[in-house]
């Protein structure tokens, strides 16, 4: 992983045709747009392609210096387009999401089975949150019902801020619960 | 490692893998974990629970059923309190609206209440009064609560007429002058309400003079016995 001002120098040494730093840059990139492109489209290897091709594209953008805006939001715009043009030419978003928890215990049995310890693990310290945590467990509730964090500030009659840290505060509680079992 | 680089963006960690952002701030926050290794690194631990989180229907099932904001799950005093105070704006809130009303209608419970207390008296004492030159007997007025009524008969009295009310006392002082008395019907009856305040108990000589009147007519004059 890479700090800020050694991420600013590498991209400087990339673009005066560092080979070295280029390929450190494109390793820094990689991760985080096949993460981010695996999340929206659920397929790995199609995830992979976006990725690259998108990495590919920031690159040599920004070594001709075509880049105006800041380079993280100009290349999350890239990735968004290019998913997007993945899901128009492919199959509905809304099919591949239902499909996804089949595809992952389907395609690897072991992954699978993990995911399925995984979800009783998650169901069990969630029962025990929702006593202990109502907090949370209201703001969760209204989230899962498909109500944006600004729209369950609204409800809940508090700023969208302390929605956040309510959730985060949550989320830390349910890792500890997932790792410990206790709450 | 070091904590998120843009905390006021890192905050937002949780709601991004719930997908309870907008687009717009999903973006920027997709844009911040290019930036932060902190927050990346979360998210890509975290990446398989907050998956069955958002997604999973047997999560959400649970979740939505067994929250405390689960629909057919609220308790009583929640569903009341929901009633008369929904997530509305604030102006349609009925318990808003109800505090309005009342606040309103106040002011004319007050003024009604009021209006009880000044006008609608009751006085259980009253004596009729006629010309000295007619009876002999002194009528006798008990002021029990602090007022009494006195029913004045002159024939002579005009409707329209001012005339001026005075009362002496005993030894021929002056207690009482009431100008402008314009009180008598057609039948020559006025009632006048005596307060204890200005006729303690004693003997009262009352008078009906009219100022128009000559100096040679004699004004009709009243005896008055206050108890």
């Amino acid at each position: 992983m890479l700090q800020k001002e050694e991420m600013t120098n590498l991209l400087a040494r990339a673009r005066t045709g560092d080979k070295s730093a280029e390929n450190e840059v494109f390793r820094h990139f990689i991760v985080r747009f096949r993460y981010l492109a695996k999340k929206k489209i659920w397929r790995e290897d199609d995830a992979e392609d976006i990725a690259q091709e998108v990495c590919r594209t920031v690159l040599e953008k920004y070594k001709k210096g075509e880049i105006e805006s800041e380079l993280e939001i100009w290349a999350i715009g890239v990735l968004r387009n290019k998913i997007g043009n993945y899901i128009q030419t492919s199959q509905s978003n809304r099919a591949k999401k239902s499909t996804w928890f089949d595809e992952i215990t389907a395609g690897d049995q072991s992954h699978g089975g993990d995911m399925v310890h995984l979800k009783e693990k998650l169901l069990k310290c969630l029962r025990m949150i929702i006593r202990r945590y109502p907090r949370y467990a209201r703001v969760l509730n209204l989230v899962s019902q498909g109500y944006s964090a600004a729209d369950v500030s609204r409800r809940l009659g508090i700023k969208v801020s302390n929605c956040y840290v309510i959730l985060n505060r949550g989320r830390n509680v349910l890792a500890k619960c997932l790792k410990t079992g206790q709450v | 490692m070091s904590g998120c680089i843009d905390p006021q963006i890192g905050v937002m960690l949780h709601a991004y893998e719930l997908n309870a952002l907008t687009e717009a701030q999903s973006e920027s926050f997709e844009a911040h974990l290019l930036k932060c290794d902190y927050c990346f690194r979360r998210v890509s631990d975290f990446d398989r629970e907050a998956k069955l989180l958002a997604l999973d229907p047997e999560v959400r099932e649970l979740v939505i059923s067994a929250g405390p904001g689960g629909e057919g799950k609220d308790h009583l005093m929640e569903k009341i309190r929901r009633y008369i105070w929904p997530d509305v704006p604030l102006i349609f809130r009925p318990a808003l609206a109800y505090l309005l009303v009342l606040i309103m209608i106040y002011p004319v419970y007050l003024g009604l209440r009021g209006r009880d207390h000044r006008d609608i008296r009751s006085i259980r004492n009253t004596v009729y009064l006629s010309d000295l030159r007619s009876v002999t007997q002194r009528p006798v007025l008990t002021i029990d609560h602090g007022e009494g009524a006195v029913m004045i008969y002159y024939d002579e009295a005009e409707t329209d007429r001012a005339y001026t009310l005075v009362v002496e006392s005993d030894s021929g002082r002056e207690v009482f002058r009431k100008p402008n008395f314009v009180r008598f019907d057609r039948s020559g009856n006025s009632l006048v309400i005596i307060s204890r305040d200005y006729l303690p108990k004693g003997k009262y000589l009352l008078r009906i003079v009219d100022p128009r009147a000559g100096a040679q007519k004699r004004p009709p004059e009243y005896f008055l016995e206050v108890d």
